[in-house]
Protein backbone atom coordinates (compact mmCIF):
# COMPACT_ATOMS: atom_id res chain seq x y z
CA UNK A 1 0.00 0.00 0.00
CA UNK A 2 2.98 2.30 0.71
CA UNK A 3 5.06 1.29 -1.52
CA UNK A 4 1.79 1.92 -4.22
CA UNK A 5 1.65 5.32 -2.32
CA UNK A 6 5.15 6.33 -3.33
CA UNK A 7 5.43 4.98 -6.70
CA UNK A 8 2.04 7.27 -7.10
CA UNK A 9 3.48 10.24 -5.87
CA UNK A 10 6.87 9.86 -7.67
CA UNK A 11 5.01 9.01 -11.23
CA UNK A 12 2.75 11.90 -10.48
CA UNK A 13 6.23 14.64 -10.06
CA UNK A 14 7.71 12.78 -12.79
CA UNK A 15 4.83 11.12 -15.18
CA UNK A 16 7.30 10.09 -18.35
CA UNK A 17 8.67 7.52 -15.75
CA UNK A 18 6.03 5.24 -16.29
CA UNK A 19 7.01 1.89 -14.14
CA UNK A 20 7.43 0.09 -17.62
CA UNK A 21 9.62 3.08 -18.93
CA UNK A 22 11.81 3.56 -15.51
CA UNK A 23 15.21 3.77 -17.59
CA UNK A 24 17.35 1.80 -14.76
CA UNK A 25 15.33 -1.12 -14.83
CA UNK A 26 16.56 -4.12 -16.97
CA UNK A 27 13.65 -5.33 -19.23
CA UNK A 28 12.24 -8.39 -17.98
CA UNK A 29 11.46 -6.28 -14.15
CA UNK A 30 10.16 -3.15 -16.14
CA UNK A 31 7.74 -5.30 -17.74
CA UNK A 32 6.54 -6.44 -14.44
CA UNK A 33 3.55 -4.86 -13.51
CA UNK A 34 4.39 -4.68 -9.84
CA UNK A 35 7.54 -2.01 -9.95
CA UNK A 36 7.06 0.29 -7.06
CA UNK A 37 9.55 2.63 -5.94
CA UNK A 38 10.00 0.27 -2.51
CA UNK A 39 9.91 -2.87 -3.96
CA UNK A 40 12.98 -4.86 -3.26
CA UNK A 41 13.55 -5.54 -7.44
CA UNK A 42 13.36 -1.15 -7.56
CA UNK A 43 16.22 -0.70 -5.40
CA UNK A 44 18.41 -3.67 -6.32
CA UNK A 45 18.65 -2.16 -9.75
CA UNK A 46 19.32 1.29 -8.38
CA UNK A 47 21.85 0.29 -6.16
CA UNK A 48 23.67 -1.59 -9.40
CA UNK A 49 23.30 1.52 -11.15
CA UNK A 50 24.18 4.35 -8.68
CA UNK A 51 26.12 2.46 -5.82
CA UNK A 52 27.48 5.34 -4.65
CA UNK A 53 24.24 6.53 -3.09
CA UNK A 54 25.51 4.15 -0.30
CA UNK A 55 28.01 6.95 0.26
CA UNK A 56 25.26 9.41 0.70
CA UNK A 57 23.22 7.57 2.43
CA UNK A 58 25.84 6.68 5.04
CA UNK A 59 27.18 10.07 5.08
CA UNK A 60 23.78 11.54 5.66
CA UNK A 61 23.11 9.20 8.56
CA UNK A 62 26.62 10.18 10.15
CA UNK A 63 25.67 14.33 10.32
CA UNK A 64 22.44 13.18 11.54
CA UNK A 65 23.88 11.49 14.60
CA UNK A 66 27.13 14.00 15.01
CA UNK A 67 24.62 17.01 14.80
CA UNK A 68 22.48 15.22 17.83
CA UNK A 69 25.67 14.42 20.04
CA UNK A 70 26.85 18.10 19.79
CA UNK A 71 23.59 19.41 20.65
CA UNK A 72 23.21 16.81 23.62
CA UNK A 73 26.58 17.62 24.78
CA UNK A 74 27.12 21.36 23.09
CA UNK A 75 30.42 20.78 21.51
CA UNK A 76 32.30 18.88 20.15
CA UNK A 77 35.09 16.73 22.86
CA UNK A 78 37.94 18.95 22.15
CA UNK A 79 41.30 17.59 23.67
CA UNK A 80 43.10 20.59 24.07
CA UNK A 81 41.13 21.79 26.90
CA UNK A 82 41.35 18.30 28.92
CA UNK A 83 43.80 18.19 31.61
CA UNK A 84 45.47 14.71 32.14
CA UNK A 85 44.73 12.07 30.39
CA UNK A 86 41.01 11.39 28.97
CA UNK A 87 39.10 8.68 30.74
CA UNK A 88 37.45 5.48 29.12
CA UNK A 89 34.40 7.53 28.51
CA UNK A 90 36.22 10.44 26.88
CA UNK A 91 38.15 8.14 24.45
CA UNK A 92 35.03 6.02 23.44
CA UNK A 93 33.63 9.20 22.73
CA UNK A 94 36.27 10.74 20.90
CA UNK A 95 36.86 7.39 18.62
CA UNK A 96 33.27 7.77 18.03
CA UNK A 97 32.94 11.23 17.10
CA UNK A 98 36.23 10.98 14.82
CA UNK A 99 34.76 8.16 13.12
CA UNK A 100 31.18 9.35 12.28
CA UNK A 101 33.14 12.62 10.98
CA UNK A 102 35.50 10.40 9.00
CA UNK A 103 32.19 8.96 7.45
CA UNK A 104 30.19 12.08 7.25
CA UNK A 105 33.12 14.37 5.76
CA UNK A 106 34.65 11.76 3.48
CA UNK A 107 32.45 9.68 2.17
CA UNK A 108 30.94 11.84 -0.46
CA UNK A 109 34.32 11.99 -1.83
CA UNK A 110 34.75 8.88 -2.83
CA UNK A 111 32.30 8.38 -5.88
CA UNK A 112 35.50 7.38 -7.74
CA UNK A 113 36.10 4.59 -5.91
CA UNK A 114 33.00 2.96 -4.92
CA UNK A 115 31.83 2.88 -9.05
CA UNK A 116 35.48 1.04 -9.42
CA UNK A 117 34.53 -1.49 -6.85
CA UNK A 118 30.97 -1.95 -7.98
CA UNK A 119 32.01 -2.25 -11.32
CA UNK A 120 34.57 -5.21 -10.60
CA UNK A 121 32.31 -7.26 -8.58
CA UNK A 122 29.65 -9.64 -9.18
CA UNK A 123 25.90 -8.29 -8.58
CA UNK A 124 25.46 -10.45 -5.51
CA UNK A 125 28.95 -9.25 -4.12
CA UNK A 126 28.75 -5.63 -5.10
CA UNK A 127 27.06 -4.19 -1.93
CA UNK A 128 29.42 -6.60 0.86
CA UNK A 129 32.33 -5.51 -1.42
CA UNK A 130 31.31 -1.92 -0.94
CA UNK A 131 30.95 -2.13 2.39
CA UNK A 132 34.38 -4.23 3.54
CA UNK A 133 35.86 -0.81 1.10
CA UNK A 134 34.23 1.85 3.47
CA UNK A 135 35.10 0.06 6.61
CA UNK A 136 38.85 -0.56 6.00
CA UNK A 137 38.46 3.13 4.71
CA UNK A 138 37.14 4.14 7.68
CA UNK A 139 39.52 2.13 9.91
CA UNK A 140 42.63 3.81 8.01
CA UNK A 141 41.35 7.53 8.68
CA UNK A 142 40.65 6.36 12.07
CA UNK A 143 43.83 4.95 12.86
CA UNK A 144 45.38 8.25 11.96
CA UNK A 145 43.35 9.97 13.68
CA UNK A 146 43.94 8.46 16.76
CA UNK A 147 47.78 8.96 16.20
CA UNK A 148 47.12 12.37 15.45
CA UNK A 149 45.02 13.21 18.42
CA UNK A 150 47.55 11.38 20.34
CA UNK A 151 50.54 13.69 18.98
CA UNK A 152 48.67 16.66 19.70
CA UNK A 153 47.26 15.86 23.09
CA UNK A 154 51.09 15.13 24.34
CA UNK A 155 51.97 18.30 22.60
CA UNK A 156 49.52 20.17 23.91
CA UNK A 157 49.36 18.98 27.70
CA UNK A 158 52.99 19.43 27.96
CA UNK A 159 52.94 23.00 26.69
CA UNK A 160 50.09 23.85 28.75
CA UNK A 161 51.74 22.33 31.81
CA UNK A 162 54.88 24.24 31.08
CA UNK A 163 52.66 27.94 30.70
CA UNK A 164 48.81 28.64 31.60
CA UNK A 165 46.58 27.00 29.94
CA UNK A 166 43.97 30.05 29.68
CA UNK A 167 46.50 32.00 28.22
CA UNK A 168 48.19 29.46 25.99
CA UNK A 169 44.61 28.97 24.49
CA UNK A 170 44.42 32.66 24.35
CA UNK A 171 47.28 33.17 22.50
CA UNK A 172 47.71 29.93 20.28
CA UNK A 173 43.88 28.80 20.04
CA UNK A 174 43.22 30.81 17.17
CA UNK A 175 46.65 30.60 15.02
CA UNK A 176 47.47 27.39 15.18
CA UNK A 177 44.02 26.87 12.94
CA UNK A 178 44.95 29.86 11.14
CA UNK A 179 48.49 28.29 10.36
CA UNK A 180 46.63 25.27 9.25
CA UNK A 181 44.50 26.73 7.17
CA UNK A 182 47.09 28.83 5.39
CA UNK A 183 49.18 25.40 4.84
CA UNK A 184 46.38 23.65 3.46
CA UNK A 185 45.94 27.23 1.04
CA UNK A 186 49.68 26.60 -0.16
CA UNK A 187 49.44 22.82 -0.60
CA UNK A 188 46.14 23.22 -2.67
CA UNK A 189 48.44 25.54 -5.01
CA UNK A 190 51.80 22.99 -4.66
CA UNK A 191 52.32 20.38 -7.28
CA UNK A 192 52.80 17.51 -4.86
CA UNK A 193 48.82 18.10 -3.94
CA UNK A 194 48.18 17.16 -8.32
CA UNK A 195 50.07 13.66 -7.27
CA UNK A 196 47.95 13.31 -4.24
CA UNK A 197 45.23 13.67 -5.99
CA UNK A 198 45.82 11.57 -8.95
CA UNK A 199 46.98 8.97 -6.38
CA UNK A 200 43.19 8.93 -4.66
CA UNK A 201 42.31 8.03 -8.49
CA UNK A 202 44.50 5.10 -8.60
CA UNK A 203 42.91 1.73 -8.63
CA UNK A 204 43.83 -1.99 -7.98
CA UNK A 205 42.80 -5.00 -9.34
CA UNK A 206 39.98 -6.98 -7.50
CA UNK A 207 39.22 -10.46 -7.15
CA UNK A 208 35.79 -11.85 -7.35
CA UNK A 209 35.93 -15.38 -5.45
CA UNK A 210 35.43 -15.56 -1.57
CA UNK A 211 38.62 -14.43 0.56
CA UNK A 212 40.09 -13.15 -2.35
CA UNK A 213 37.48 -10.51 -2.70
CA UNK A 214 37.05 -9.48 0.92
CA UNK A 215 40.47 -9.17 0.93
CA UNK A 216 40.65 -7.11 -2.29
CA UNK A 217 38.06 -4.63 -1.21
CA UNK A 218 39.65 -4.31 2.14
CA UNK A 219 43.33 -3.49 0.44
CA UNK A 220 42.19 -0.90 -1.43
CA UNK A 221 40.02 0.37 1.17
CA UNK A 222 43.17 1.02 3.15
CA UNK A 223 44.95 2.10 -0.02
CA UNK A 224 42.36 4.73 -0.71
CA UNK A 225 42.06 5.76 2.92
CA UNK A 226 45.89 6.32 2.81
CA UNK A 227 45.79 8.36 -0.68
CA UNK A 228 42.81 10.58 0.72
CA UNK A 229 44.76 11.21 3.97
CA UNK A 230 48.04 12.63 1.85
CA UNK A 231 45.03 14.49 -0.15
CA UNK A 232 43.03 15.88 2.41
CA UNK A 233 45.43 16.25 5.47
CA UNK A 234 45.89 19.63 5.95
CA UNK A 235 42.11 20.86 6.36
CA UNK A 236 41.59 17.96 8.55
CA UNK A 237 44.89 19.17 10.90
CA UNK A 238 43.21 22.43 10.76
CA UNK A 239 40.19 20.96 11.68
CA UNK A 240 41.39 18.95 14.49
CA UNK A 241 43.20 22.26 15.46
CA UNK A 242 40.29 24.23 15.54
CA UNK A 243 38.62 21.55 17.74
CA UNK A 244 35.56 20.95 15.03
CA UNK A 245 33.01 22.95 15.50
CA UNK A 246 30.39 21.76 13.82
CA UNK A 247 29.58 24.70 11.56
CA UNK A 248 33.70 24.17 10.46
CA UNK A 249 33.44 20.85 9.75
CA UNK A 250 29.69 21.53 7.68
CA UNK A 251 31.83 24.24 5.62
CA UNK A 252 35.25 22.20 5.20
CA UNK A 253 32.83 19.37 3.45
CA UNK A 254 30.88 21.13 1.44
CA UNK A 255 34.41 22.68 0.20
CA UNK A 256 36.02 19.21 -0.33
CA UNK A 257 32.70 17.76 -1.68
CA UNK A 258 32.21 20.93 -4.19
CA UNK A 259 35.60 20.49 -5.33
CA UNK A 260 35.70 16.98 -6.04
CA UNK A 261 32.97 17.39 -8.30
CA UNK A 262 32.25 21.10 -9.55
CA UNK A 263 36.39 22.40 -9.87
CA UNK A 264 38.94 21.55 -12.37
CA UNK A 265 41.88 20.24 -11.21
CA UNK A 266 43.91 23.60 -11.99
CA UNK A 267 41.14 25.91 -10.33
CA UNK A 268 42.58 27.70 -6.99
CA UNK A 269 38.85 28.64 -5.71
CA UNK A 270 39.78 25.93 -3.00
CA UNK A 271 43.24 27.45 -2.11
CA UNK A 272 41.29 30.96 -1.69
CA UNK A 273 38.79 29.35 0.27
CA UNK A 274 41.22 28.16 2.47
CA UNK A 275 43.02 31.46 2.75
CA UNK A 276 39.74 33.34 3.49
CA UNK A 277 39.73 30.84 6.73
CA UNK A 278 42.95 31.38 7.43
CA UNK A 279 42.16 35.23 7.53
CA UNK A 280 39.11 34.90 9.50
CA UNK A 281 40.94 32.69 12.18
CA UNK A 282 43.96 35.27 11.98
CA UNK A 283 41.44 38.14 12.59
CA UNK A 284 39.77 36.30 15.25
CA UNK A 285 43.05 35.82 17.16
CA UNK A 286 43.88 39.51 16.76
CA UNK A 287 40.40 41.32 17.92
CA UNK A 288 39.82 38.30 20.47
CA UNK A 289 36.63 38.12 18.66
CA UNK B 1 19.52 -0.44 -19.24
CA UNK B 2 20.74 -2.69 -17.54
CA UNK B 3 24.53 -2.79 -17.52
CA UNK B 4 26.75 -6.42 -18.37
CA UNK B 5 27.12 -8.04 -14.90
CA UNK B 6 30.78 -10.01 -14.45
CA UNK B 7 30.89 -13.63 -14.53
CA UNK B 8 34.19 -14.64 -14.15
CA UNK B 9 37.69 -13.02 -13.66
CA UNK B 10 41.30 -14.57 -13.22
CA UNK B 11 43.23 -14.60 -9.71
CA UNK B 12 47.03 -13.65 -10.73
CA UNK B 13 49.05 -11.14 -12.70
CA UNK B 14 49.63 -12.45 -16.04
CA UNK B 15 53.10 -11.58 -17.60
CA UNK B 16 53.17 -10.97 -21.31
CA UNK B 17 56.43 -12.07 -22.79
CA UNK B 18 57.59 -13.49 -26.34
CA UNK B 19 55.54 -16.72 -26.01
CA UNK B 20 52.13 -17.56 -26.23
CA UNK B 21 50.00 -16.69 -23.07
CA UNK B 22 47.66 -19.00 -21.56
CA UNK B 23 44.63 -17.86 -19.64
CA UNK B 24 42.14 -20.03 -18.28
CA UNK B 25 38.58 -18.72 -16.42
CA UNK B 26 36.87 -20.38 -14.55
CA UNK B 27 32.86 -19.90 -15.46
CA UNK B 28 31.24 -21.48 -12.44
CA UNK B 29 33.47 -19.64 -9.87
CA UNK B 30 30.32 -18.03 -8.28
CA UNK B 31 27.37 -20.35 -8.58
CA UNK B 32 25.11 -17.86 -7.94
CA UNK B 33 25.77 -16.23 -11.43
CA UNK B 34 24.54 -17.19 -14.21
CA UNK B 35 25.64 -20.07 -16.14
CA UNK B 36 27.24 -20.17 -19.68
CA UNK B 37 24.87 -22.91 -21.23
CA UNK B 38 24.85 -24.60 -24.64
CA UNK B 39 22.65 -23.22 -26.86
CA UNK B 40 21.73 -24.28 -30.24
CA UNK B 41 22.15 -21.03 -32.54
CA UNK B 42 19.09 -22.07 -35.42
CA UNK B 43 16.74 -22.29 -32.87
CA UNK B 44 16.87 -18.55 -31.80
CA UNK B 45 12.82 -17.99 -31.62
CA UNK B 46 11.71 -19.59 -28.58
CA UNK B 47 12.96 -20.26 -25.17
CA UNK B 48 16.74 -20.51 -26.21
CA UNK B 49 16.59 -17.43 -27.33
CA UNK B 50 16.73 -15.09 -24.22
CA UNK B 51 20.03 -17.14 -23.79
CA UNK B 52 21.57 -15.60 -26.39
CA UNK B 53 24.12 -13.28 -25.32
CA UNK B 54 23.46 -9.47 -26.08
CA UNK B 55 26.36 -8.02 -24.71
CA UNK B 56 30.17 -9.58 -23.78
CA UNK B 57 33.32 -7.80 -23.22
CA UNK B 58 36.47 -9.51 -22.39
CA UNK B 59 38.01 -7.12 -20.43
CA UNK B 60 41.81 -6.61 -19.58
CA UNK B 61 42.59 -4.55 -16.83
CA UNK B 62 45.72 -2.85 -15.22
CA UNK B 63 47.59 -3.54 -17.83
CA UNK B 64 51.33 -1.90 -16.97
CA UNK B 65 54.55 -2.08 -18.42
CA UNK B 66 56.82 -0.13 -20.12
CA UNK B 67 59.11 -0.12 -23.59
CA UNK B 68 57.10 -0.99 -26.80
CA UNK B 69 55.14 -4.36 -26.37
CA UNK B 70 53.91 -5.92 -29.56
CA UNK B 71 50.54 -6.31 -30.50
CA UNK B 72 48.76 -9.15 -29.06
CA UNK B 73 45.94 -11.22 -30.71
CA UNK B 74 43.02 -12.43 -28.45
CA UNK B 75 41.51 -16.11 -29.11
CA UNK B 76 38.91 -17.59 -27.20
CA UNK B 77 38.88 -21.89 -27.30
CA UNK B 78 40.95 -21.86 -30.06
CA UNK B 79 42.04 -25.68 -30.20
CA UNK B 80 45.34 -26.97 -30.21
CA UNK B 81 45.37 -28.70 -33.16
CA UNK B 82 44.78 -24.82 -35.12
CA UNK B 83 47.96 -23.66 -32.80
CA UNK B 84 50.18 -26.79 -34.46
CA UNK B 85 48.87 -26.74 -37.75
CA UNK B 86 48.66 -23.05 -38.20
CA UNK B 87 45.03 -23.32 -39.60
CA UNK B 88 44.34 -19.55 -40.58
CA UNK B 89 40.76 -20.35 -41.43
CA UNK B 90 40.31 -22.14 -38.02
CA UNK B 91 41.83 -19.76 -35.88
CA UNK B 92 39.70 -16.48 -37.64
CA UNK B 93 36.63 -18.26 -35.83
CA UNK B 94 38.19 -18.24 -32.75
CA UNK B 95 39.95 -14.64 -32.88
CA UNK B 96 38.15 -12.17 -30.35
CA UNK B 97 40.74 -9.11 -31.45
CA UNK B 98 43.90 -7.51 -30.61
CA UNK B 99 45.41 -5.82 -28.10
CA UNK B 100 47.93 -2.77 -29.08
CA UNK B 101 49.61 -1.23 -25.53
CA UNK B 102 50.01 2.06 -27.31
CA UNK B 103 50.46 4.40 -24.01
CA UNK B 104 51.39 1.65 -21.69
CA UNK B 105 54.40 3.46 -20.07
CA UNK B 106 52.78 6.56 -19.59
CA UNK B 107 49.41 5.05 -18.33
CA UNK B 108 51.79 2.95 -15.88
CA UNK B 109 53.83 5.55 -14.38
CA UNK B 110 52.15 8.28 -12.08
CA UNK B 111 52.44 11.40 -13.17
CA UNK B 112 50.60 15.03 -13.30
CA UNK B 113 48.46 13.19 -16.18
CA UNK B 114 47.85 9.66 -15.42
CA UNK B 115 47.35 8.30 -11.77
CA UNK B 116 49.50 5.40 -12.23
CA UNK B 117 47.03 2.79 -12.36
CA UNK B 118 47.97 1.64 -16.07
CA UNK B 119 45.43 0.67 -19.32
CA UNK B 120 42.39 -1.05 -19.60
CA UNK B 121 41.09 -2.92 -22.53
CA UNK B 122 37.98 -4.29 -23.46
CA UNK B 123 37.19 -6.95 -26.61
CA UNK B 124 33.38 -7.29 -27.26
CA UNK B 125 33.20 -11.09 -28.04
CA UNK B 126 29.32 -11.55 -28.08
CA UNK B 127 29.19 -12.88 -31.49
CA UNK B 128 32.22 -14.76 -30.71
CA UNK B 129 30.80 -16.65 -27.41
CA UNK B 130 27.19 -16.84 -28.79
CA UNK B 131 28.83 -18.90 -32.16
CA UNK B 132 31.08 -20.87 -29.42
CA UNK B 133 28.14 -21.70 -27.45
CA UNK B 134 26.54 -23.17 -30.41
CA UNK B 135 29.63 -25.96 -30.95
CA UNK B 136 29.29 -29.30 -30.01
CA UNK B 137 32.96 -29.16 -28.01
CA UNK B 138 31.77 -25.93 -25.56
CA UNK B 139 33.23 -26.17 -22.11
CA UNK B 140 30.24 -24.49 -20.12
CA UNK B 141 33.15 -24.58 -17.25
CA UNK B 142 36.45 -22.59 -18.59
CA UNK B 143 36.61 -20.21 -21.00
CA UNK B 144 40.40 -20.78 -22.61
CA UNK B 145 41.65 -17.36 -23.56
CA UNK B 146 45.44 -17.22 -25.77
CA UNK B 147 46.94 -13.82 -26.31
CA UNK B 148 49.75 -14.32 -29.01
CA UNK B 149 52.35 -11.45 -29.87
CA UNK B 150 52.50 -10.65 -33.18
CA UNK B 151 56.30 -10.09 -32.91
CA UNK B 152 58.65 -11.04 -29.63
CA UNK B 153 58.67 -8.86 -26.75
CA UNK B 154 61.34 -6.27 -27.26
CA UNK B 155 64.55 -6.88 -24.89
CA UNK B 156 63.74 -3.69 -23.01
CA UNK B 157 60.41 -4.12 -22.83
CA UNK B 158 57.77 -5.59 -20.29
CA UNK B 159 54.41 -5.82 -19.46
CA UNK B 160 51.86 -7.21 -17.30
CA UNK B 161 48.04 -7.47 -17.33
CA UNK B 162 46.38 -7.33 -13.65
CA UNK B 163 43.08 -8.67 -14.03
CA UNK B 164 41.19 -10.18 -17.54
CA UNK B 165 37.14 -10.44 -16.74
CA UNK B 166 34.41 -11.58 -18.42
CA UNK B 167 31.10 -9.53 -18.00
CA UNK B 168 28.06 -10.78 -19.81
CA UNK B 169 24.33 -9.09 -20.43
CA UNK B 170 21.77 -11.48 -21.42
CA UNK B 171 19.23 -10.74 -24.11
Amino acid sequence: MLNKFVTDIYLAWKPQWTPQRLPLLPPHVRQSSRVYLLSPEFWHCWLARYPHTWLWLWSGLAWIVLINRVLERSGMPDICSSSGLPSSQQFINMVVDWGLMIIAMMFPLLNEQIRHVASRMPDNMRNAAIHWFLLAYTLQWLCTGLFIYGVSFSTVSSLTAATNKIAWQTAWGNILPALSFALAAAWVCSPMRRNAQLACSRTIPMRIQGWRARFDSLHYGVLSGSFCIRNCWPPMLALILAQHGLFLMILVASLLTYERYFLNYKSRALALAWTSMALAFLLQSIFRI
Amino acid sequence: MSSPSIIAANNDTQILGSDILNLQLDLTQNKRLPALSKISLPALVGSQAGQLLRHAYLRFEHISGHGVSPVYDVYLNLPTAAQTSMDTQLENRHFAGSLGFYGLEQSSTPSPEHDGSGMNLVLDVADLLNDLRSRSDWDMQTLHIKLRPREPMAADAAAQIGRVSLHVELA
